[in-house]
């Protein structure tokens, strides 16, 4: 005989319930909906029988649900049995839709997946709530006992909801119904050696289970025991939990453990909240009340999320607002993860409008021209000695040029073939000539300062060149303007990627649309059932197969009635009405965003760094063209003085000479 | 659609920093494996890798890695079930088996030391061997490993025999009694391990190892 599963029970007051669709199943009992109200209230009807301990515990959770309760959990409303008075076979519990176990957001690769909107803040948000839940639980006396990733489930407003409430444990005046499961990850160190959990627990083991979620929640799913342990053994969870090891502790050293590569941890909250993970953690929470409790996490939480601010190089993440830079930037930069995405698009900035930016920077235009060449003082009068001298140089210079070019003459006409006598009227020419007077002195002066006037010219006009010109702007331009070029490209690889989904949507409704017109229902007259016949074994049966290829495998087919076919087919194409709204699968698109985003994302950053540099240099070429104009001007001026002043004393000859000796002075001390 | 390359090892540990569950299969490509019972073994890892697809805490912690010898070729190394991977084995030449499992205890070493610089907790790491015949090369040595590795706890060794398997030399590899596969029923092995790598991605890792019996697949 098969046993029918029975679908009506009776609650407490004697009510007969019927049940509907089963919504889930266990390893302890099934999941039905409740036919009276199927979205609000569901029931758990066990496999087996239960004992009268765990059915004397329903029926003390039953009473003792409330509102607050109910809010926050699927906390039995009611219980249930086969009939009046009889045993306990299952509950009525509050339904809870649409919420994912809390790994699938503390995870950044589920996160990104089934929680793409949330943000840091989201995370945040739900950490208040899950302290929020945790102590409406503990302010009635219930202890959750097991904690794990699996039974706290989030939903999309980052509401906390406790499922697996019958495994609770309960205290009802002096006696005790245990929880008798755990998951050691979530386990604190005090219970870590017991074998079974035959025991009092107390809110502070499920204080120390919160602290560990709360961790995850805030820090990308790292759980606060695994770390780099430098001992040889191998270190997992529970023996670091039992050990105390947690990894991110400010005395993490002694523990032999270190925080894993590209984590974050308590450095990005404030030091109190730091202070609350060491307190859960640490070997002095184990006493009676040494973990900061739900309420102490709620405190402290609470106007945490208004101390969050909104990072400016990228505007998904949201970070403590005390920190000096974006603790994602800094983890994405190091790790190449995307941390935090947007769901529906792959670019978190609106390119026009960052262009529009970039426009209004105003280019500083061409560098303003200093030159000495502007200036013509005139040369510094010189003492009237000096002035002689000079004066006698040149009769004198020119007595040597006239000695030095009769000896020349003297010497080819070979009037002179005694080579001393050449050599002596050489030397007595280069003496009238180079033989410093007394305006040697002044001229030296003269000068040096020319040459120091010229050093001095030489540095500023270079510094005025590159901090007053405008190629670094340019430069920068030119840069921005290439990653645009990049952003749209991706962009538009991203759009077509989107065209296609759509195009392949409407052909698909399309189809659908065909489909429902049936060729043996059509009104065409001369459909007799041979020709049904035929066309059915061609493959045609609804408008939708009504296509060439069909069509040539229809035997002798008579042209008219394939030209009806045809015109059938598009009439009612032509019919078809596209409905957007019915669109893309979501996961589709995701799958597209998830290409491309990555991509995009250091051409949106450069972009955006790259605006803000534009104008940082547009602004410092400006204030650059006013302060250093005074001191370049100066040098520019002094530089026209030292060669007024330096004029008189120049001498061609004398000046291509020098320039030739100081050329190479210049390569011999350059080697 | 996943076409860009990304790097494994510290940047997918920071995206998915959940404790590892890592699975090693050591499957015997020789080629008296060829036609059916090559086909069933294909069939059944393709299912193996979709039954944990489906398990949401399965497909962060569970990591699977495939070996096959008649030669030795890494066919996967260790990767969760997202990366899923259509092996498509063939059968042919001998069965390197003491090379096998050398190079399996060298892999699953080289994991535990990725997962260790990387702050990621693991559990004892699984391996399975399945053969139908009997090692073409020296197999002691690897022997010793087994022994060795079952002793310091740094893997469990599961051996399954196929069709002519030379259950006298698995004994004598495998310190856990080595199964013989009921058939060719390979498809009833990987759902009774998937089902054993779910329960034990979420059990309480400590170092009892959460077998439910080997029934529906096994001669006993």
């Amino acid at each position: 005989m098969v046993t029918v599963p029975l679908t009506s029970f009776v609650d407490s007051h004697g009510t007969t319930l019927r049940l509907g669709k089963r919504i889930g199943s266990g390893g302890e009992g099934d999941v039905y909906e409740l036919l009276a109200a199927p979205h609000t209230t569901v029931a758990k009807i066990y496999k087996k029988p239960l004992d009268a301990h765990k059915q004397e515990k329903l029926r003390l959770m039953a009473r003792g649900c409330n509102d607050d309760l109910e809010d926050i959990s699927a906390w039995p409303t009611d219980i249930l049995c086969t009939r009046p008075g009889g045993p306990v076979v299952g509950f009525l519990m509050p339904r809870i839709a649409d919420a994912k176990p809390i790994h699938m957001l503390y995870g950044p690769t589920h996160r990104k997946e089934t929680f793409p909107h949330a943000d840091w803040r989201f995370l945040v948000r739900a950490a208040k709530n899950l302290a929020a839940a945790f102590s409406v639980i503990h302010k009635y006396g219930y202890v959750i006992g097991d904690v794990n990733e699996g039974n706290i489930l989030v939903d999309d407003k980052a509401c906390v909801r406790l499922i697996d409430c019958d495994s609770f444990q309960v205290r009802s005046h002096e006696r005790l119904y245990y929880c008798e499961v755990g998951v050691a990850h979530f386990t604190p160190p005090e219970l870590q050696k017991s074998t079974n959990f035959r025991l009092a627990r107390t809110a502070n083991h499920d204080n120390f289970g919160l602290a560990i979620l709360i961790f995850q929640l805030l820090f990308l799913g790292r759980h606060p025991y695994a770390g780099v342990y430098s001992g040889k053994e191998d270190m997992p969870i529970e023996k670091a939990i039992d050990e105390f090891r947690f990894a991110y502790s400010r005395n993490a050293r002694l523990k032999a453990i270190a925080p894993p590569p590209n984590s974050v941890g308590p450095a990005i909250v404030p030091d109190r909240i730091a202070r609350l993970f060491e307190d859960a953690f640490a070997e002095s929470g184990t006493g009676n009340g040494g973990r900061p409790t739900a309420e102490e996490w709620w405190d402290m939480l609470d106007p945490f999320e208004a101390n969050l601010r909104r990072c400016q190089a990228d505007g998904v993440h949201y970070h403590y607002a005390g920190l000096s830079s974006c603790p994602w930037c800094r983890l994405e930069e190091a790790s190449g993860v995307l941390i935090f995405l947007s769901a529906d698009s792959i670019t978190k900035i609106d390119l026009r409008r960052e262009w529009q930016k970039v426009e209004a920077v105003r280019p500083p235009g061409p560098m303003p021209v200093i030159s000495p060449n502007a200036y013509h003082p005139h040369p510094a009068a010189l003492a009237p000695a000096v002035e002689r001298s000079l004066a006698f140089r040149k009769v004198r210079q020119l007595a040597g040029a006239v000695l030095a070019g009769g000896c020349l003459l003297l010497a080819i006409g070979e009037v002179i073939i005694d080579p001393w006598e050449v050599l002596l009227m050489g030397a007595i020419a280069i003496a009238l000539f180079f033989f410093p007077g007394k305006e040697a002195e002044e001229r030296k002066r003269r000068w040096a300062s020319l040459e120091s006037a010229g050093y001095m010219w030489r540095l500023w006009n270079r510094k005025w060149t590159e901090e007053a010109g405008d190629a670094a702007f340019l430069a920068q331009l030119k840069r921005l303007r290439e990653l645009k070029h990049t952003y749209e490209h991706i962009n538009r690889q991203f759009q077509n990627g989107l065209t296609a989904l759509e195009t392949t949507i409407r052909d698909r409704q399309v189809q659908q649309f065909l489909n429902k017109y049936p060729v043996d229902r059509t009104t065409l007259p001369r459909f007799g059932t041979a020709i049904l016949a035929g066309l059915k074994a061609a493959g045609i049966v609804t408008a939708a197969d009504v296509i060439p290829a069909n069509l040539h495998r229809v035997p002798r087919l008579d042209p008219t009635i394939r030209s009806e076919l045809v015109s059938w087919r598009e009439r009612l194409s032509a019919a078809f009405l596209f409905d957007p709204t019915k669109g893309v699968d979501q996961a589709d698109v995701r799958a597209l965003v998830h290409r491309y985003q990555p991509q995009m994302r250091p051409v949106e950053r450069e972009l955006l760094q790259g605006t803000a540099r534009l104008s940082r240099i547009q602004q410092d070429v400006i204030k650059k063209r006013v302060t250093l104009r005074q001191p370049v001007d100066k040098r520019a001026q002094e530089l026209a003085r030292a060669m007024a002043d330096y004029r008189p004393f120049e001498s061609p000859v004398q000046e291509a000479i020098r320039r030739d000796i100081e050329a190479v002075r210049s390569y011999i001390f350059s080697r | 659609m996943y076409l860009d390359q990304q790097p494994l090892g510290a940047v997918t540990f920071a995206e998915n920093p959940e404790p590892r569950c890592p699975c090693l299969l050591l499957l015997d490509t020789s080629g008296s494996m060829a036609g059916e019972a090559i086909a069933e073994l294909n069939a059944g890892i393709k299912s193996f890798y979709n039954e944990l697809q489906g398990d949401s805490l399965a497909i962060k912690r569970v990591e699977v890695a495939l070996l096959t010898f008649g030669p030795v070729r890494v066919i996967s190394e260790f990767n969760t079930a997202e990366c899923f991977f259509d092996p498509q084995l063939e059968a042919v030449g001998d069965t390197p088996m003491g090379e096998a499992i050398r190079k399996g205890a060298e892999l699953i070493r080289a994991r535990k030391e990725q997962y260790r610089a990387n702050g990621i907790s693991f559990y004892r790491p699984w391996i399975f061997l399945i053969t139908d015949g009997a090692p073409t090369d020296e197999w002691q040595s690897a022997a010793a490993l087994v022994r060795e590795g079952e002793a310091s706890k740094s893997f469990a060794f599961f051996a399954i025999g196929v069709n002519k398997a030379d259950m006298k030399i698995l004994k004598q590899i495998s310190v856990r009694e080595p199964v013989k596969l009921q058939g060719l029923k390979f498809r009833e092995f990987f759902q009774w391990l998937s089902n054993s790598m779910k329960s034990a991605s979420r059990s309480n890792p400590g170092d009892r190892i959460q077998l439910a019996p080997p029934l529906g697949w096994s001669e006993i």
